[in-house]
């Protein structure tokens, strides 16, 4: 579905990513954890077309996105970045069915269609009632979802996040994640997210991708990366490592200095 | 945007456009009744009113343009032919045109020139490690302002020429012209500008949830940010070197717009250009009538007015970038 082969990225000449290869398969929910600096978002920045790569290639099922127009990856794939900024007050309506911008010659409005998969998108996320209201009047937890509808709008078969949920407290944590699972369930959507809550990684992702400096430290599953000796080493802080009773995921705790 | 029904209201504000052009008319130094208006002796009087109203529009329409596509695509509320510095950049090359070049088409490119160099230099100074606060780029405008006027004064203090008057009295804003060429060429240019900007909607309203977010949405944004840029520096110089520098236009209408019709380009470019026609053949009213048979530049009075507006904006956007 989803494909970096040694792909080496960065700003002026100055490399991030050092020599990137993974492979993400249709259906996977895969997080992507790893300290500060470590390469994530450039990692998003560069699968998603915001900068191109020194070196390497990435697959998006099957085509090099070098030679994809921006026109049609928009169509295969979505980003939520981690905040979004409104300059003008737009109605939520309008936001979501921006979404469709993709698919909408230049000349047109959106038709009838655009508009049901907007509302429909709008349902999924739990926010149809908020249709109306200007984005600038909503909660956090709110407009996440709004954002999150607007990227559903693209009906992409990838979607892309960028800690989706920093600025959100526990509740509305777990209602983003819990719609995302639904998401990744139902509608076999294949979801890559940057991740800082290793717990919140461990309990909803099934593939974790740990960065370290600018390379993959290690690939797998929650319980294969999450090894108290990696996390450890590479965000050099003493953890200890418990299974959580519920979702019998590995889960890290802190230990106190 | 569904509910609010954009058809009436932009037919009220065309007649509201066409009333003014005629009340415009009018108004004037010499004192002309209604009813000798269309005789003969006074056909030149008439043409000259008309020509001025005519070009309040096209300057109107054409600011307000270039006002929303700097705010949308350079992501400042403030942003601004005047504050950011383009319309000063636009009038030096115009001046230098003027003292150098001579009068004709010269002019104008000089004043596009100008005020490309100082679009290019505004955005080259505001951005710091690659981020561009709304802040940044109106201190760049004011330092890119502060170092044109200092030119401008340069070359109007050493010039020998006897019309210098003429060009500060130009350079504040100034209407009236005698021939139907630059009122043409502005209309056709400001008309231009709005159909390119009409044109590109749909990716103004995406880039103004953020660059990133507009590629994201299949937007390549590098090639729509120059070519607007281009046409709004393109408008703005044109309207600087047929009537001067005329503030504030900009600014407010796209403002006054999105609080009536919403962020929508769509229906925000076409509500604006109305706007700033009307307000120009307003303040052009104004500038006529408030001290007869004196006329008050009309940049004086634009300013007047957006001062205090921009006063309003800047508090205002601060809460959005200072949460």
């Amino acid at each position: 579905m989803f494909y970096f082969s040694d792909v080496w990225a960065g700003y002026n000449n100055f490399e991030i990513l050092k020599g990137i290869s993974f492979n993400i398969e249709k259906r996977d929910f895969t997080g992507i954890i790893g300290p500060n600096g470590s390469g994530k978002t450039t990692l998003l920045r560069t699968a998603t077309k915001i900068i191109k790569p020194f070196k390497g290639e990435i697959f998006l099922e099957g085509k090099n996105i070098a030679n994809m127009p921006l026109k049609e990856s928009a169509t295969v794939m979505a980003v939520v970045p981690q905040d979004t900024v409104f300059m003008f007050p737009f109605r939520v309506i309008d936001v979501v069915l921006m979404g469709r911008i993709p698919y909408i010659n230049r000349f047109g409005f959106e038709s009838r269609k655009d508009l049901k998969i907007a509302l429909e998108a709008l349902e999924f996320v739990d926010a149809l009632h908020l249709k109306d209201r200007f984005i600038d009047e909503l909660s956090g937890g709110e407009r996440q979802r709004v954002i999150i509808a607007k990227a559903l709008t693209q009906k992409p078969r990838i979607l892309f996040l960028d800690e989706p949920t920093t600025h959100l407290d526990i509740n509305h944590q777990a209602q983003i994640f819990g719609l995302l699972k639904k998401m990744n369930r139902v509608s076999g959507l294949t979801i890559v997210a940057i991740l800082h809550d290793l717990n919140l990684a461990s309990d909803y992702c099934d593939k974790l991708i740990l960065m370290d400096n600018g390379v993959i430290k290690r690939k797998g599953s929650p319980t294969e990366v999450l090894d108290y000796k990696i996390i450890e080493e590479v965000y050099k802080t003493v953890v200890i490592v418990k299974e959580n009773p519920l979702t019998l995921r590995p889960h890290v705790f802190l230990v106190k200095k | 945007m569904n509910k609010f029904k954009i058809g009436p209201f932009l037919f009220i504000l065309s007649f509201c456009l066409l009333a003014l052009i005629v009340l415009n008319i009018f108004i004037g130094a010499v004192r002309v009744p209604v009813n000798k208006m269309f005789e003969p002796g006074f056909f030149e009087i008439l043409k000259l009113r008309l020509f001025r109203a005519l070009l309040a529009v096209a300057a109107g329409s054409g600011l307000s343009v270039a006002g929303i596509i700097l705010q949308t695509v350079l992501r400042n509320p403030l942003a601004e032919p005047y504050v950011l510095g383009v319309s000063s950049g636009a009038g030096l090359g115009a001046v230098i045109g003027l003292l150098f070049i001579s009068l004709g088409i010269g002019v104008n490119i000089a004043a596009f020139i100008g005020g490309v160099v100082t679009i290019f230099l505004v955005y080259k100074l505001a951005k710091i490690d690659g981020r561009m606060s709304p802040e940044n780029m109106i201190v760049a405008g004011i330092i890119v302002n502060g170092f044109l006027s200092s030119i401008l004064m340069f070359f109007v203090s050493n010039s020998s020429s006897g019309n210098i008057h003429s060009v500060i009295w130009w350079l504040l804003g100034n209407l009236q012209v005698y021939k139907i060429a630059p009122v043409l060429i502005l209309s056709l240019t400001s008309l231009a500008g709005f159909l390119i900007s009409f044109i590109f909607s749909k990716e103004l309203n995406a880039m103004s949830l953020g660059e990133e977010e507009a590629r994201h949405l299949g937007i390549n944004t590098e090639s729509v940010k120059i070519i607007l840029l281009l046409v709004a520096t393109f408008v703005t110089s044109l309207a600087v070197s047929i009537c001067g520098i005329i503030g504030f236009t900009g600014l407010m209408m796209p403002h006054i717009a999105r609080r009536l019709v919403g962020p929508d380009h769509r229906l925000l470019l076409p509500t604006s250009v109305l706007m700033g026609a009307i307000f120009l053949l307003l303040c052009d009213i104004f500038s006529k009538v408030m001290m007869a048979p004196k006329e008050i530049p009309i940049g004086v009075i634009t300013s007047f007015i957006g001062v205090p507006f921009f006063i309003y904006i800047l508090k205002k956007s601060r809460k959005v970038y200072f949460k």
